[in-house]
């Protein structure tokens, strides 16, 4: 067996996670904060709408960016002679769109969470709002942030069709688990899809298995 | 240091509206539950913002709709005690003091002044709520405020802790300097810690002096926020008799009875067993109820429902008639 595809998903799942944590923590902390409730619900439509978009209008929408033909994608190619598509950047890049949504679902909800009360007294107490994001804000969603991050590793690891539309798939450089799966099963070889398929179902059994742990561990804090 | 407030918010049935002034003093507000007490404090605070008004404390303007003015909760220096006391869970006394101020000596004289040195290292969960709301207050003193907002402080403390916490927390109060503001629905806190009184009715805020609005609540909504039952609608007859509806005597009344007023009221505890002195009523015994110290009693008079509230010895199945004084009685409009 080809062990290229499940190092290569982990690899794409960690850098992708690495950005999703803290930029969908961060984007879905200022989005909760935020005063103004129709620009609040604006912001949450649109920050979840990948959630909803069919990952190959993804695919779609990178490539509009990253393509060589785009100016992005030339810009990127002409000064830092790198390109993106069909490349390992970009099986993250679209792992980190598509998990974004998780993240900051899962983070806006663990923000929720807090009693508003201890962050309206961390205000009339004099605290910055860095202050009150780092010491306050932060510790007591930490749970449910650290929930929401391992479903989104969980997705990123899972991604197939923006993958296929911006990194292609190429063995040994980006082909990702699910991608490989996809091609034993079109090759026919069965047994080998079989053995990837159970690879994938353990490892997001064990995930899924640590978030329930985590969220367990947020409630009884609130509680 | 003088408070300036002036504001008017749409609550999700009915308008907040309230205006006063005060200096150097503790106003207790007292409102019906909804009537948007909580959401006064916390427009003053900064946490919720009003739709219009004004806000001034001392010198400094801290909102002004008109003007565009909005200083966020961290610039007001106003302290606000929430109900449940909102203690940063994951932090020990000491930090919850430390993360405010960075004055060691301040926290070392807030730990020993509110008795927590013993507990400066356990966490909220561990302590108990008399214990919390000294934490709380202590921590509220940390920021160094210029107004305190207390709402209802006692709200989450079992009844036998009440009253100690009460004396307590007025000699814990008794050095500073600035206003403190108390909402509240106990009108006996209301009455031991505030020399001031706001009642919010659905007309508007009545300010007095406690004892005063006590003894002349002025509106038929202030006196019925007060703890008064016996209201009854009057027709003016000159300036010290007035007709209740049904009634077979019109009342004296000591006070001066204006043309406006509409309402009077009695206070239970002043209707007076077969009293020979004052208005004279004849009533019907309907029932009674014991509470540990006092027993209520429910007559009718004419119609027209009438409680009494008193000593247990009285046997009350036997009244007959009662006696009020003229001056007992409040007129209201």
């Amino acid at each position: 067996m080809d062990l290229s595809p499940i190092i290569i998903s982990f690899q794409t799942a960690i850098m992708a996670i690495f950005f999703t944590f803290f930029s969908g923590t961060l984007i879905a902390y200022l989005v909760f904060r935020q005063k103004n409730q129709g620009l609040k619900m604006l912001l949450n439509s649109l920050f979840t709408l990948p959630l909803v978009l069919p990952p190959t209008v993804f695919g779609f929408f990178l490539l509009d960016i990253f393509g060589v033909q785009q100016p992005i994608g030339k810009f990127l190619l002409d000064f830092f002679s790198v390109k993106v598509v069909f490349s390992w950047v970009a099986t993250v890049i679209a792992a980190v769109a598509v998990s974004f949504p998780l993240m900051y679902r899962s983070a806006i909800a663990a923000f929720e969470q807090i009693d508003p009360d201890l962050l309206a007294a961390a205000q009339t107490l004099g605290f910055s709002e860095r202050k009150i994001f780092f010491k306050i804000a932060f510790p007591l969603a930490i749970n449910g942030l650290l929930a929401g991050g391992v479903l989104a590793f969980a997705r990123g690891l899972g991604e197939f069709g923006a993958t296929t539309m911006l990194a292609g798939n190429i063995a040994g450089k980006t082909r990702t688990l699910p991608l490989a799966i996809y091609s034993a099963v079109a090759a026919g070889d069965w047994s080998l899809a079989q053995q990837y398929v159970t690879i994938i179902v353990l490892i997001c059994l064990l995930i899924l298995f640590l978030t329930e742990l985590f969220s367990r561990k947020s409630r009884r804090i609130q509680g | 240091m003088k408070l300036f407030v002036d504001i008017q918010k749409k609550l999700r049935d009915h308008q907040l509206s309230a205006t006063f002034e005060l200096e150097a003093t503790t106003l207790g507000i007292l409102g019906a539950s909804g009537c948007g007490k909580s959401m006064l404090l916390k427009c003053i605070a900064g946490i919720e913002t009003p739709d219009s008004g004004k806000i001034q404390l001392g010198d400094r303007v801290l909102f002004d709709q008109e003007k565009g003015i909005d200083l966020p909760p961290q610039q007001r220096k106003v302290g606000l005690l929430f109900q449940q006391y909102a203690l940063f869970p994951h932090f020990t006394v000491f930090k919850n003091l430390s993360s405010v101020t960075k004055d060691q000596s301040l926290i070392a004289a807030l730990l020993g002044m509110f008795h927590l040195e013993n507990v400066k290292n356990s966490y909220p969960r561990q302590l108990s709520g008399g214990q919390k709301q000294r934490v709380a207050l202590a921590r509220m003193l940390a920021s160094q405020p210029e107004l305190l907002l207390l709402d209802e402080p006692f709200s989450a403390l079992d009844t036998s802790l009440k009253e100690e916490l009460q004396l307590e927390l007025q000699n814990n109060l008794a050095d500073f300097k600035g206003n403190v503001l108390i909402v509240s629905h106990s009108l006996d806190e209301l009455y031991r810690l505030c020399p001031q009184l706001l009642i919010m009715t659905e007309a508007g805020v009545i300010k007095g002096q406690t004892t005063e609005l006590f003894k002349q609540p002025q509106t038929e909504a202030a006196a019925r926020l007060t703890g008064c039952k016996n209201i009854f609608p009057v027709k003016r007859i000159d300036a010290h008799t007035v007709q209740v509806k049904g009634w077979a005597t019109p009342l004296i009344v000591t006070a001066n009875v204006p043309i406006t007023c509409r309402y009077i009221g009695i206070r239970a505890h002043d209707l007076l067993v077969n009293g020979a002195e004052g208005n004279q009523l004849d009533v019907h015994f309907v029932s009674s109820q014991q509470t540990p110290f006092e027993q209520n009693a429910w007559f009718v008079c004419n119609d027209l429902d009438l409680w009494w509230k008193g000593s247990k010895q009285i046997e009350m199945s036997t009244v007959k008639r009662f006696s009020v004084s003229p001056d007992a009685i409040m007129i209201l409009t």
